[in-house]
């Protein structure tokens, strides 16, 4: 009833102020849609864009070495400020900016997809048989010695089964995420690592040389699961101690956990793709010991009853796991996060110093993570951040030298793009959502600007909540979607923060503002104009 | 990644009568339908009048894959001016993927690509085609996973190397091909038209030797080495099990099919091997040399544990554990074959190393082989060499026989 009123009271007042009314109607049916609307204020193109966002933000293209496919896996500073960079057929390329020049450090590695640097200028690398270490022993530049320095985890030959990380930990610890195998394909005859005897049997997988999957796969992949775990730590974050070699199961339940980084109070954060457990792509606050929702992993934790993982209730499920902090809504956000990293603290990044950056791969576009922790309960909110054609798409892996952001890119024959991209702050401070933050009462949102205060009008707010489904089918549409509108917004004295009462709040939904209606005291358009919060507990 | 979404609206209004010059037509067919353009069932996304269809000609069929990898199967083919054709284009990408296919100008391929990019949220709904004049043609709709479209048009009268483009975000940057118009095609490898990964071979390591290239490879276990040697040997190291499970003559690796896709595929060795290895080869202590089978417990190999290589001019020198002993392992080749040079480092019992039946013809260096197997006392041990021997230059390992049966080459220098 009051939901009825509110948007009938939200379509008034939308058409009132010239906003599409023929839009709101149509999603006031509750049909799903493939296309949502696009949130751009009105008639701005994307030159126009690119334009605005230029003002802001440089983004200079860097070529990758001559005769190297340019598919970035891993980018990494070193210490002596150049620039590492994993490439797809297993090169490490060595850019040093002040030259423009490559170098090439060493060859042939297996899709490598994640690397750090370590003090002594040697490389720790994840490819896909194992992590790595590169020294260069002889001082010549190049890497002579390969050091295998875990490769405790099995391997099936799937192509799915990729590795990321390492993410530098505490000491000597680093994290690295295992991905699922994928049902899109079965498994060689030679595989690595204790082969899991539950669910769809051995033979029915009809290993081969010579095929990806037996004739009749489709049917027998239903039992596979459309991604599955069937070789130690699939789906598992390990982490592992480079000194000793010795590697200790963290966290379970991912499906494609590409991401890997820490936020600036030194919280885990681990990206996962939209899939089958999966409504939309995620981000989580990972704790040791906890399960982030696919199922295909559990059967490798050491208190497991030997439960086939689809055959588990759907109460075990979520008395087991924890939901993603964020949501990153499919596609008008993020449909394949990548890497973050933490802005730096620096004037170049401003108010943006020590929050989250993430990559994308669909779209060019970067986005923003803020977190925040409600009765011990991780949540947070996504913001598109610098969004430009200059990006291009496949932005998967980032890495700051000092205020330089570099951006890598890749595809491995989905959509992306190649090369890498710097991303650098031009000191001229966009006017921007800052932060969004549930309260007892409602939201707050921070601005890098003041707002005009026509903001304290309600009805220039346009916020949508909705919710996805977590189950075995591959992705969700949006569920139960509704308008929200504030009974009452004020705004802080510096015009920074508005403040908005909603009542019913409701938990496990998405809180997706469209914020293009509001200005700056100086009459600014937002750069970017929406934010998305996953609310999981209200205050 | 993404798996995009079936799109089933129409995109663009019925061509009218004057489309010739432009025309927008296209029918999607069900997968498996005959192909051609007159057995093609018109699906719903395009309504084509029976009459205007009728007077529209036939088109010389061209048929065009959309392949894994982000490619256009073929990169490119002719037309002639003013001709009519009928492209039937399939998608057979295992990736799940859906395409479109745009036909355009000479030159403006990537403008087109950069306008599609710009088109944002609404782009699915339009098939990600823009609207600009330097587009012939384009797909009524995207072409999903299995699925066949056909795209009719004039070829324009104007000489020149048109562009036709995947415009779905992403996969323009890659995805094209170039229609050659009444002018002559340069040789493939040197095309400047078509994507740069065309050219290339996959050969691992572009033909330079010694290489090292880890990789999926058949026959061995997931965490394969393979390696190419000065001269024209290479072989496959398994650092799971920690040791060289086969060895080919000639071309490396050609990783093309792998490094395309996502790495469904092996990659595919540039001959077949002419020997392979029946097992781990080295024994320690008493365990029972000959038994070339043995596991843990059974008197045979010890437990291995790979630890790395160390590159010396180029070669690797592999470094593992067999049971507490650490072994170093380097193989080059001579010129019928290769040899195994190992270290064992203050090994202090007797080593035996087992060759085994899988082809060639074993040689100890510093000591004899004996019914396959050669050993040695432990203080001969902590440093030796063995050699195997092609016995047929053009060797695939096993050799036929006049009566077209296969039979080992050197079956006899094996324990019968």
């Amino acid at each position: 009833m009051n939901t009825l009123l509110s948007k009938l009271t939200l379509g008034a007042l939308l058409a009132s102020c010239g906003m599409s009314f023929a839009q709101t109607a149509k999603e006031s049916n509750g049909e799903p849609e493939s296309v949502t609307p696009s949130v751009d204020k009105k008639g701005r193109s994307p030159e126009e864009r690119d334009a605005e966002m230029a003002k802001s933000f440089v983004v200079t293209e860097i070529k990758g070495p001559q005769g190297v496919d340019p598919q970035v896996g891993a980018v990494a500073l070193l210490p002596d400020g150049r620039i590492a960079v994993a490439f797809h057929h297993g090169e490490i390329g060595i850019f040093d900016k002040t030259k423009s020049e490559w170098s090439i450090f060493a060859e042939g590695l297996h899709e490598p997809l994640g690397m750090i640097a370590e003090k002594d200028g040697s490389l720790l690398v994840m490819q896909r048989p194992e992590l790595t270490r590169l020294r260069d022993s002889d001082g010549d530049g190049k890497a002579d010695v390969f050091e295998t320095v875990w490769d405790g985890f099995g391997i099936t030959g799937n192509y799915h089964e990729f590795n990321f990380g390492p993410l530098k930990g505490q000491g000597d610890t680093v994290y690295v995420g295992l991905n699922l195998a994928s049902a899109g394909a079965s498994i060689r005859p030679e595989i690595r690592g204790k082969w899991l005897p539950i669910g769809l049997d051995k033979k029915d997988f009809a290993p081969s040389w010579t095929k990806n999957a037996p004739d009749d796969w489709k049917e027998k992949s239903q039992k596979a699961g459309r991604m599955y775990s069937r070789v130690p730590w699939r789906g598992w974050v390990m982490e592992v101690d480079v000194k000793t070699g010795k590697a200790t199961p963290f966290a379970s339940g991912f499906r494609s956990p590409d991401g890997l980084g820490f936020d600036a109070q030194g919280n885990l954060l681990v990206s996962d793709n939209q899939g089958d457990w999966r409504g939309s792509s995620e981000l989580h606050v990972v704790s040791k010991g906890g399960f982030y929702g696919h199922p295909a992993s559990l059967p490798w934790r050491s208190d497991w009853d030997g439960a086939v993982p689809l055959e588990v209730s759907m109460e075990r499920l979520e008395q087991l796991r924890t939901p993603a902090a964020v949501w990153f809504p499919h596609g008008t956000y993020a449909n394949s996060p990548t890497q973050m990293v933490v802005i730096p603290k620096s004037p170049a990044w401003g108010p943006y110093g020590g929050q989250v950056v993430i990559g994308e791969m669909n779209v060019p576009r970067l986005l923003r993570v803020t977190l925040q922790k409600v009765n011990n309960v991780w949540q947070g909110a996504c913001y598109p951040f610098v969004e430009t054609r200059k990006l291009r798409e496949g932005l998967h892996r980032l890495a700051f030298a000092g205020d330089t952001l570099w951006v890598g890119r890749t595809h491995l024959s989905w959509a992306g793009g190649e090369n890498l991209s710097t991303v650098e702050p031009t000191g001229s401070l966009p006017f921007d959502p800052l932060e969004v933050q549930v309260t007892a009462t409602g939201f707050k949102v921070r601005f890098t600007k003041p707002l005009d205060y026509q903001a304290k009008n309600a009805a220039l707010w346009n916020i949508r909540r909705y919710t996805y489904a977590y189950h075995a089918v591959y992705g969700s549409p949006e569920l139960e979607k509704d308008f929200v509108v504030p009974s009452k917004v004020t705004l802080s004295e510096d015009g920074l923060t508005a403040d908005l009462v909603i009542s019913n709040l409701q938990e496990n939904f998405v809180y997706d503002f469209d914020m293009r209606n509001l200005r700056s005291r100086d009459g600014e358009f937002l750069l970017n104009q929406k934010a998305a919060y996953t609310l999981r507990k209200k205050p | 990644m993404l798996v995009l979404t079936a799109l089933t609206t129409p995109v663009f209004a019925a061509p009218k009568a004057e489309s010739l010059s432009t025309p927008r037509e296209a029918s999607q067919s069900d997968p498996g339908a005959p192909s051609g353009g007159a057995g093609a069932k018109v699906g719903s996304a395009v309504s084509v009048k029976p009459a205007s269809s009728a007077s529209v000609p036939k088109g010389r069929q061209v048929a065009l894959k959309m392949a894994e990898g982000l490619r256009f199967d073929p990169p490119r083919f002719e037309a002639k001016p003013g001709e009519f054709l009928s492209v039937q284009v399939e998608n057979v990408d295992p990736s799940h993927l859906a395409h479109n296919l745009v036909i355009v100008k000479p030159g403006q391929v990537q403008e087109i690509v950069q306008l599609a990019m710009g088109m944002g949220e609404s782009g699915p709904a339009k098939a990600f085609v823009p609207t600009h004049p330097a587009i012939l043609a384009a797909s009524s709709t995207v072409v999903d996973p299995e699925k066949k479209l056909q795209v009719k048009f004039k070829v324009p009268d104007e000489p020149g190397v048109y562009g036709y483009v995947c415009t779905v975000p992403g996969h323009g940057m890659v995805m094209f091909g170039a229609m050659y118009v009444g002018v002559p095609m340069p040789p493939l490898a040197k095309d400047p038209n078509i994507p740069q990964m065309n050219l290339e071979k996959g050969l691992a390591g572009g033909g330079r030797r010694p290489f090292v290239q880890r990789m999926f490879l058949p026959n061995s276990g997931p965490a394969a080495i393979a390696v190419a040697l000065t001269g024209n040997q290479n072989f496959c190291f398994d650092a799971g099990s920690c040791y060289v499970r086969y060895a080919w003559e000639g071309p490396f690796l050609d990783a093309g099919a792998h490094w395309r896709g996502n790495g469904n595929a092996l990659a595919e060795l540039g001959d077949s091997p002419w020997w392979r290895a029946d097992g781990f080869p080295i024994r320690l202590g008493d365990g029972k040399a000959g038994d070339s089978k043995g596991g843990v417990g059974k008197g045979g190999v010890q437990k291995v544990k790979f630890l790395g290589y160390k590159l010396l001019d180029g070669v690797p020198e592999f470094r593992y554990e067999v049971g507490k002993q650490e072994v170093f392992e380097t193989v080059t080749s001579h010129e019928n074959g290769l040899v195994f040079h190992f270290r064992l480092p203050g090994v202090d019992q007797k080593v035996a190393f087992v060759g085994g039946s899988g082809g060639g013809k074993w040689v100890g260096v510093g000591g004899e082989f004996v019914n396959g197997v050669l050993e040695l006392p432990a203080d001969k041990a902590s440093e030796f060499s063995v050699r195997i021997e092609a016995s047929d230059v053009n060797a695939g390992g096993e050799k036929k026989s006049p009566t077209g049966a296969t039979e080992h080459p050197h079956k006899t220098t094996v324990t019968p």
